[in-house]
């Protein structure tokens, strides 16, 4: 029997707080948490600005991302089922270990190996079985969250923990600076003048559970996962596919799997780097499966390119856009792209659709989509 | 023949085997085996015997798990009968698994950086420094459009590899799905899809995972498919 996955329960840390009602009450009115940035050592590596999270002190005995996840996961431990299956999704998790032991210090690089963090979040949060790690470049979450919902409706697990988690180190800066990926100031999505992406650091969850379990337990239904799609480029390594065919193709997979007709979807959180390629290549897909514009907006100029938490980030504000009625606005955004006008918005929208659409792309070509939709009355 | 469930859908079968190990390698379905020195020189030795469907590009280029996943892939698909590459896309799933994702060349990356007095990384190295990239890698060399991940577990990768492919082709994520676990001296590609009408030797999935019931690895699943194939 095919079963519904509802979202009952989400948090998050990001550069705009330190969880989802402050960092959506943030994005509404447009701030960006993109601000100068000295967290390792002066170099032409170091970006000069990052969406990064207050608090966070290099050194201490929890790595960055354990410093992130422990707060949000404790406060909301006593909601979590131990049964619960966990998936992480993360890029470079606990890269600092490895930073650590190369540079010489007393540091085991073993440790940065994602397996070892899940193993910690299991712990964490009080899980009875270990946790999987999803990796899919920076689609890592949404990816995750798909797999989540398939597992969920297929019956094959009641309850999935989906974790994400991302920082801002000297490794990943010192890798998008060498691509020349780096905005010189911040990112600006869907600019005509975009130059770039802003890194940024958050982490954060997404519980999801069977219809008929949450019901049972008086959950709250925050909105359903109903449909995903995941497809692959096959094309470049680094850069996206020009034509937008493996997003449009993810896209409309999430679709159907959903049973959503294009013309349903009411807003678009898309992955929105501010890079020139990403952003083009995404209204490229857009246009392939949509007939006209639909109100779309980025939140990477707000909260940074949070790698493989992005998705993660993305699904709680569509979720939350959905229940408020509300569209973000794109921080950043001066002058759309001659493409992207009548989709992108400098300023928030009011809108009430009943199906919100998410999309994430990533190195190697991974293209990912999630349709949500809107919990119909509160459960 | 592979069993058929109520629902007259076939079940999940393995298609296709390759696997490269201690200087040998193998396509077990086909019976192909070999030795060689080196990667390059393996390379270098399918593609003459039109073995790879596809040529591995950029081969020398890649890292250490690039190149053993694109070899075992390539081997899983010569030996599942999968023609791919080139301007065919095939919608064929690619989930990779290993002890400990892309450490090697995380090391060597940031190794690189600190040399250059932390001046610039190599954007070279980089690409590499994500556990998906050779998922990605080998959708790219074989033109598969379906869905890519890494997936991992420090509790037994190789039966976490077979559930959550067989979970993808029982809800029809894609037609066929390929699996690979490798480290830097070996690893393991399997080719799992549910077609129903293949006269060749097949291994059912359920009976291949009921006979090497510990999967901490997929390296327990050779023989078991080995025999299957040949039985």
């Amino acid at each position: 029997m095919s079963r519904r996955a509802i979202a009952v329960d989400f948090d998050l840390v990001s550069a705009l707080g330190p969880d989802a009602e402050t960092t959506w009450g943030a994005l509404v009115t447009g701030q960006s948490g993109v601000r100068p940035f000295a967290r390792f050592p002066a170099g032409p590596a170091r970006p000069s600005n990052a969406a990064f999270v207050d608090g966070l002190e290099p050194g201490r005995e929890d790595t960055l991302v354990v410093q992130m996840l422990r707060p949000v996961l404790e406060r909301h431990r006593h909601a979590i089922p131990s049964d619960a299956q966990l998936l992480l999704a993360t890029t470079n998790g606990e890269i600092e270990y490895l930073e650590r032991a190369v540079a010489g210090e007393p540091a085991s690089a073993q440790e940065s190996v994602p397996t070892v963090l899940a193993t910690k979040v299991q712990a964490l949060v009080g899980l009875e079985r270990p946790g999987v790690v999803v990796s899919a470049a920076c689609a890592s979450s949404t990816v995750a969250i798909a797999e989540g919902a398939a597992m969920i409706r297929a019956g094959e697990a009641e309850s999935v923990l989906i974790v994400a988690c991302d920082f801002v180190s000297e490794f990943v800066a010192a890798g998008f600076r060498s691509l020349g990926a780096l905005a010189p100031d911040r990112a600006r999505p869907f600019d005509r003048d975009r130059r770039g992406l802003s890194l940024g650091e958050a982490a954060g969850f997404l519980l999801l559970m069977d219809e008929h379990r949450a019901r049972a337990e008086a959950r709250t239904c925050h909105a359903e996962i109903a449909g995903w799609g995941v497809s692959s480029d096959a094309d470049h390594i680094t850069a996206p596919s020009a034509t937008g065919q493996g997003l449009a193709a993810a896209i409309r997979r999430a679709l159907a799997t959903a049973s959503v007709d294009p013309r349903d979807v009411g807003s678009i959180c898309a992955h929105g780097t501010g890079t020139r390629s990403n952003d083009a290549m995404e209204l490229q897909a857009f246009a392939r499966v949509f007939a006209g514009a639909i109100p779309t907006y980025s939140v990477k100029g707000a909260v940074g390119h949070t790698m493989g938490t992005a998705g993660l980030v993305d699904a709680i504000v569509a979720a939350q856009s959905l229940t408020v009625g509300e569209v973000p606005p794109t921080a950043g955004l001066l002058e759309p792209d001659a493409d992207a006008v009548t989709w992108v918005s400098a300023s928030p929208q009011t809108c009430s659709p009943t199906v919100a659409l998410s999309t994430n792309s990533g190195f190697g070509g991974v293209n990912s989509a999630l349709v949500l939709r809107r919990c119909e009355a509160p459960r | 023949m592979t069993s058929t469930p109520g629902d007259g859908v076939p079940s999940p079968r393995v298609n296709g085997l390759g696997w490269i190990a201690g200087g040998r390698f193998a396509a077990e379905r086909l019976g192909l085996a070999g030795s060689f020195h080196d990667l390059s020189q393996l390379r270098d030795e399918l593609a003459e015997r039109g073995i790879l469907p596809a040529p591995i590009r950029r081969f020398a280029k890649l890292d250490d798990a690039c190149r053993m996943a694109s070899l075992v892939a390539g081997l899983a698909l010569h030996d599942a009968g999968v023609a791919c590459g080139g301007d065919v896309a095939r919608d064929v799933a690619v989930l990779g698994t290993s002890e400990r994702g892309c450490l090697e060349t995380n090391r060597a990356f940031f190794a690189d950086y600190l040399r250059h007095e932390r001046r610039s990384g190599r954007g070279s190295l980089f690409v590499y420094t994500l556990p998906s990239i050779p998922a990605s890698e080998v959708s790219m060399q074989f033109k598969l459009v379906g869905p890519t991940a890494w997936l991992g577990s420090a509790d037994a990768r190789g039966r976490l590899l077979l559930d959550r492919a067989e979970a993808m082709l029982r809800r029809g994520d894609s037609a066929a799905v390929l699996c690979f676990d490798v480290s830097e001296s070996g690893g393991v590609g399997l080719l799992l899809d549910r077609a129903p009408d293949d006269p060749g030797p097949v291994a059912d999935l359920a009976q291949v995972r009921m006979s090497a019931p510990s999967l901490a690895t997929l390296e327990p699943i050779v023989d078991v498919v080995r025999r299957a194939f040949r039985a």
